[in-house]
């Protein structure tokens, strides 16, 4: 009994499960690991992290919450799902996602630059770049807060329907 | 309505350890590896004294979680037995609990003791340095593999309709 429209949602399923996995599991890492362990690290270390891992944590971090939030939205399409709890998570959901290309993104991508730029140059990071940095942070803590209550709703909604 | 509380609990826990374990092992294939790659000898010993350690200890625990808050969803649910033997409707949630089984030896049991040795916290020759860090590296590329079927069968296993997978 395969019926198309099962195997369809099962694969939105899988897709918004792996991608959803990458994008807050690097949220956690930037967290929990990344930041207090800049906390600690000389400018040279801090230096070559923004500059060569920061990067490529940021690429796969934005790119796989696009494509978490789109296999949700197919999700909710196919599956006909409305349900109070999908409602708050995925509403939730969408807030981070907001974050991570509005705020997370921009304010890093201005951390990454001024960091090569002072680098190239040998010279020492424009004062401002603190206030980049630090509204990139606010914003990913508040990620970090917003996930816990997001995956309690995600996981509420396709097995409480009820509620 | 109280097993379905503690399942919902249960499986809140599931995806906040679960999330923190994959997307850690996402991290350290997709983020780390290029990265080391990629820097200078005293840039490498800087991350392999501060930065490696601490993604491995919520890595590990987080594995241990995962695994343990899916055992109580399993018991909750009082399909504990049949999904360990595969059986009947059980069989696809028993296949994504096996390969998670499978994942979490893999971190304890060859991860977590080669890394040791690279990260300096148990005696090792150099030789048998570079051959922890190239056995941690496969285990840890293995269980990229294994976390996509792993997904997929969790994806499958309470929503698929009732004889989607045959059974």
């Amino acid at each position: 009994m395969l019926n198309a429209d099962a195997i369809v949602q099962i694969l939105f399923r899988s897709v918004h499960l792996v991608a959803g996995v990458a994008w807050i599991g690097l949220l956690y890492y930037f967290n929990l690991v990344q930041v207090p362990f800049m906390k600690e690290a000389d400018p040279s270390t801090k230096s070559g992290v923004v500059q060569k891992l920061l990067p490529r944590a940021l690429w796969w971090f934005r790119w796989s919450a696009l494509v978490t939030v789109l296999a949700g939205f197919g999700l909710m399409g196919i599956g006909r799902i409305s349900n109070m709890s999908i409602l708050i998570g995925g509403g939730l959901g969408l807030i981070m996602f907001l974050n991570v290309w509005l705020i997370i993104w921009p304010n890093q991508k201005a951390v990454i630059r001024m960091t090569a730029e002072a680098a190239a140059t040998r010279t020492p990071p424009p004062a401002e770049m603190a206030k980049y940095a630090r509204r990139a942070f606010l914003a990913s803590r508040t990620n970090f807060v917003l996930s816990f209550p997001m995956l309690l709703f995600m996981g509420m909604s396709g097995h409480f329907p009820q509620f | 309505m109280a097993a379905l509380t503690w399942e919902l609990f249960f499986r809140w826990g599931h995806f906040l350890t679960g999330i923190t374990w994959i997307g850690l092992l996402y991290y350290f294939n997709l983020v780390q590896v290029p990265f080391l790659k990629a820097v200078t000898a005293d840039a490498k010993a800087e991350a392999f004294k501060h930065l490696v350690p601490r993604a491995l200890f919520f890595f590990r625990y987080g594995a241990l979680g995962t695994w343990l808050f899916g055992v109580l969803m399993l018991m909750t649910r009082g399909i504990l037995g049949e999904a360990f033997m595969l059986q009947g409707a059980s069989a696809v949630i028993g296949m994504g609990a096996w390969l998670g089984t499978i994942m979490f030896l893999n971190v304890w049991l060859i991860i977590w003791p080669n890394q040791k040795k690279v990260l300096g916290l148990v005696q090792a020759t150099a030789e048998e340095k570079s051959r922890a860090a190239r056995l941690a590296f496969l285990a840890s590329r293995t269980n990229v593999m294994l976390s996509i079927p792993m997904l997929f069968f969790m994806a499958g296993s309470s929503h698929a309709p009732a004889g989607m997978f045959g059974g």
